[in-house]
């Protein structure tokens, strides 16, 4: 590693100055700031997003993606934003071969249309396998946006060379005349492969493309997940229209709505702050014909393909390719590599109550005597349901508490939440099973569904669930991504500690307030090479400014 | 013969007519369409049966007007055909997509407006107190500002000299709607009054004589919820809360 010192030159110390600047126009963008040019397969990606957009939306849902060159999708996140500011992250597969990706960004929801394009940012992804990297594809530099040079930012460094496992002090110097339209200063200071290094200034916007996305609502908080999907005929694939899909999600207070899928068989849900990875429970109801239901994936395609260029790394590229595989390696081997994506589902609960509202009578069956079917805990414990087995066929009914007598048809019955139409689900359930029972004897309405009542059974076992059929299913689904500071803070190595330091980046933070002089440090890793600090600043009016320095790091 | 014949149709007729309906299948909700679609929270309720014949009216007022809801995600629903009655201190809204008249679960809504075809509107929120009522009722806000005058209509039945109602049925008692005028103070406390400068003032008993005294200076005799509005804003500007 220590080899890559000896190129290194005293016209490093500002390798460019450029300032991106972006008329605020009518079309809304999102400007993605990841703290690397280039990773490898495995790593996680922190970004920063920024909205440049006319009006503050307060609370807005961006969605970040890893496609590859030409609109492969990989993977993405959706990010919230508050006051037009982000951060979030990204897992980078293990499995992406090596070569050049985008990471792509954009509203998620707008209230109306074409005024959203894409920005497109470009990332070098390292497969952690690969020995030998020879050739690389690159997207052709004809369709990246012009900057034009500007000096606004001033970056230094006390020295322009530094060992490895050095303190490294950096003063950002900012210009008065920003003092007021300061919004946002974000510093990163990593370890930096030169071949890729123009990438944290090159940006490409384009359209959408297709109908996907970006998707049009209006009068909704855009705070949330838009879920769609399709409801197809079994049998031969037409979509289904007119059929009640019911979106359930088990929980203590569990979430219910539906939607009447369209002539396309399309449907579509909001869920307002939905955080993490979601179980939905899917169920599309048909009289006619056999459903099969369906989510999209939600991916955007970009309008245009980009024009390719292979290119050879030289022997010091690849070096320093084989560096970063390692740093890598190293660093998955000596440190415990913990996971940053905290699954857990949490959606904002508004309501303090159930969609099928207060309950009539919620009993808990083991606070009475040991009752070993459900049959018997209707009878016993349940006052107003009718639950009756003739000859096999079991059928439940709930007492209209308005008319005082019983409803002529099944009541709404949910299983932890789920509704299921087979009153003989319940029928092997004994006191045992059951945690409670929410009995609800009055006609019930949400929104323009009827239920004769609801019979809603929790089971001690809470991950209890109807079977899957092809009409009804449960989906992992990932909302908005939790938030996640991307704050990385100075870290205090041992010089004379034996345990390697492979760490690529070393700083990472946001500053929300004007100070003319910024300062702060970093320790270097044991990598050695190029390193670079990356200054962003952004202005109230939506103006960025970007700014680089690089400084080499080499063996004492 | 003839008769076991018809006894026997009578019987099975009875027996069909009060038994158990085989459990149906499919989609229970079959008919809806597209039109019944929101990406909103749907609003939540049961069907509305309260009906009165006593004289009086349980109904703030007796119209159908338009008006909007906001729940309690901030959701807003606007167009919708409402009702107040304020018998049951209850909201109700017509659905006519499905031709239902339904009382809306109080507590999912945060809000609604009424809005009346000369163009006024009303506004009514969602308000808890622990000490003075327990639970939420409906108050319509006559004035919004560091202190909110609001107030909660009830129909109560009373008694009264006997009539016959509309189906002809003798009775001694009727609905009558009473204004219950509350401010609600900055730091969210709930204070009754009656209509009188003494009761307003008693609201505030730190400046109690000060406010009976700028009441009388103006003629403010809170006849009305116009004077009551501008005893409210001008209690509100003279005194620093």
């Amino acid at each position: 590693m220590c080899n890559s010192f000896k190129n290194i030159r005293n016209s490093c110390l500002m390798a460019f100055i450029l300032m991106l600047y972006l008329n605020v126009g009518a079309q809304d963008k999102v400007l993605v700031f990841p703290d690397k040019t280039s990773c490898v397969s495995g790593d996680t990606i922190w970004f920063s997003t920024c909205i440049i957009s006319e009006k503050d939306n307060g609370k807005q849902v961006v969605q970040v993606q890893l496609d590859g060159l030409n609109n492969h999708h990989i993977l993405k996140n959706l990010i919230l934003c508050q006051n037009r500011f982000g951060e979030g992250y990204l897992v980078v597969p293990d499995s992406l071969s090596s070569g050049n990706y985008f990471i792509k960004s954009f509203i998620k929801y707008s209230e109306q249309e074409g005024l959203n394009i894409v920005a497109r940012r470009p990332v070098f992804i390292y497969n952690r396998f690969d020995e030998n990297i020879e050739n690389v594809e690159k997207p052709g530099t004809e369709s990246y946006s012009e900057f034009r040079s500007n000096n606004q930012l001033n970056v230094t460094t006390g020295k322009n060379s530094y060992n490895t496992r050095e303190n490294v002090n950096v003063m950002i110097e900012l210009p008065p005349e920003l003092k007021e339209s300061f919004s946002k200063l974000y510093i990163t200071a990593s370890f930096s492969d030169q071949r890729t290094e123009r990438y944290s200034s090159e940006w490409i916007f384009s359209e959408y493309s297709g109908n996907e996305l970006p998707t049009t609502v209006k009068q909704i908080i855009p705070d949330g997940v838009l879920i769609t999907g399709k409801v197809t005929d079994k049998n031969n694939n037409n979509p289904v229209e007119g059929s009640t899909v019911l979106l359930s999600i088990a929980d203590s207070v569990p979430y219910f709505d539906y939607c009447i899928s369209d002539a396309s068989g399309n449907f579509r849900f909001y869920l307002h702050e939905a955080f993490g990875k979601a179980n939905l429970y899917i169920q599309a109801l048909d009289d006619s014909v056999e459903t099969k239901v369906s989510l999209n994936n939600d991916f955007i395609n970009t309008k245009e393909e980009h024009a390719k260029e292979k290119t050879w790394l030289s022997a010091d590229e690849k070096k320093t390719a084989k560096d970063i595989i390692n740093a890598s390696y190293f660093t998955r081997l000596f440190n415990n590599i913990t996971s940053n994506s905290k699954s857990n589902f949490k959606i904002a609960k508004h309501f303090k109550y159930p969609f099928y509202g207060v309950a009539t009578s919620r009993v808990y069956p083991d606070q009475f005597i040991d009752l070993p079917n459900f049959e018997e805990i209707s009878r016993e414990l349940l006052h107003g349901v009718l639950y009756r087995k003739n000859k096999n066929e079991v059928s439940i009914r709930l007492i209209n508490n308005s008319l005082e007598e019983l409803f002529k048809h099944e009541p709404l019955k949910l299983l932890n939440g789920i509704p299921v139409f087979d009153p003989e689900i319940f029928s092997g359930f004994g006191s045992n099973d059951i945690k409670y029972i929410d009995v609800v004897t009055d006609e019930k309405y949400f929104g323009d569904l009827k239920f004769n009542g609801v019979l809603a059974v929790f089971t001690a076992d809470e991950t209890l669930l109807p079977e899957n059929t092809d009409g009804s299913k449960l989906f992992e689904y990932n909302c908005i991504q939790y938030p996640a500071s991307w704050k990385l803070e100075n870290k205090t190595t041992d010089p004379e500690t034996n345990s390697p330091d492979f760490r690529q980046v070393y700083y990472r933070n946001t500053f929300e307030n004007y100070t003319p002089m910024q300062s702060f440090s970093f320790i270097t890793s044991d990598l050695t090479g190029k390193a670079a600090i990356r200054v962003v600043l952004i202005t109230n009016e939506g103006n960025v400014y970007c700014n680089h320095k690089t400084i080499d790091i080499k063996c004492d | 013969m003839r008769l076991k014949f018809k006894l026997l149709i009578i019987l099975s007729l009875l027996i069909s007519a009060s038994g158990i309906e085989a459990q149906e299948e499919g989609n229970p909700w079959n008919g809806l369409t597209t039109k019944s679609n929101f990406i909103n929270y749907k609003i939540p309720g049961k069907l509305y049966f309260y009906q009165s014949f006593l004289r009086g009216s349980e109904f703030l007022y007796n119209d159908w007007n338009y008006g909007s809801l906001v729940l309690e995600n901030g959701e807003k629903y606007d167009s919708l055909v409402l009702k107040v009655n304020t018998f049951l201190d209850e909201l109700v809204v017509f659905n006519n997509r499905i031709g239902a008249h339904i009382q809306i679960d109080k507590n999912a809504v945060s809000e609604f407006q009424l809005n009346f075809k000369s163009g006024e509107s009303v506004l009514f929120k969602k308000k808890y107190s622990e000490k003075i009522f327990k639970g939420y009722r409906y108050f319509q806000v006559l004035y919004e500002g560091k202190l909110n005058l609001i107030v909660w209509y009830k129909t109560e039945e009373q008694l009264t000299s006997n009539y016959r109602d509309a189906l002809g049925m003798l009775r001694n008692s009727e609905l009558l709607t009473k204004n219950n005028y509350y401010l609600e103070l900055t730091n969210g406390e709930i204070i009754k009054f009656t209509p009188k400068r003494k009761s307003l003032a008693s609201v505030f008993p730190e400046n109690k004589k000060a406010i009976i005294k700028i009441l009388r200076k103006n003629r403010n005799y809170l006849k009305n919820d116009g004077e009551i509005i501008r005893a409210v804003e001008r209690i509100e500007s003279e005194f620093n809360f």
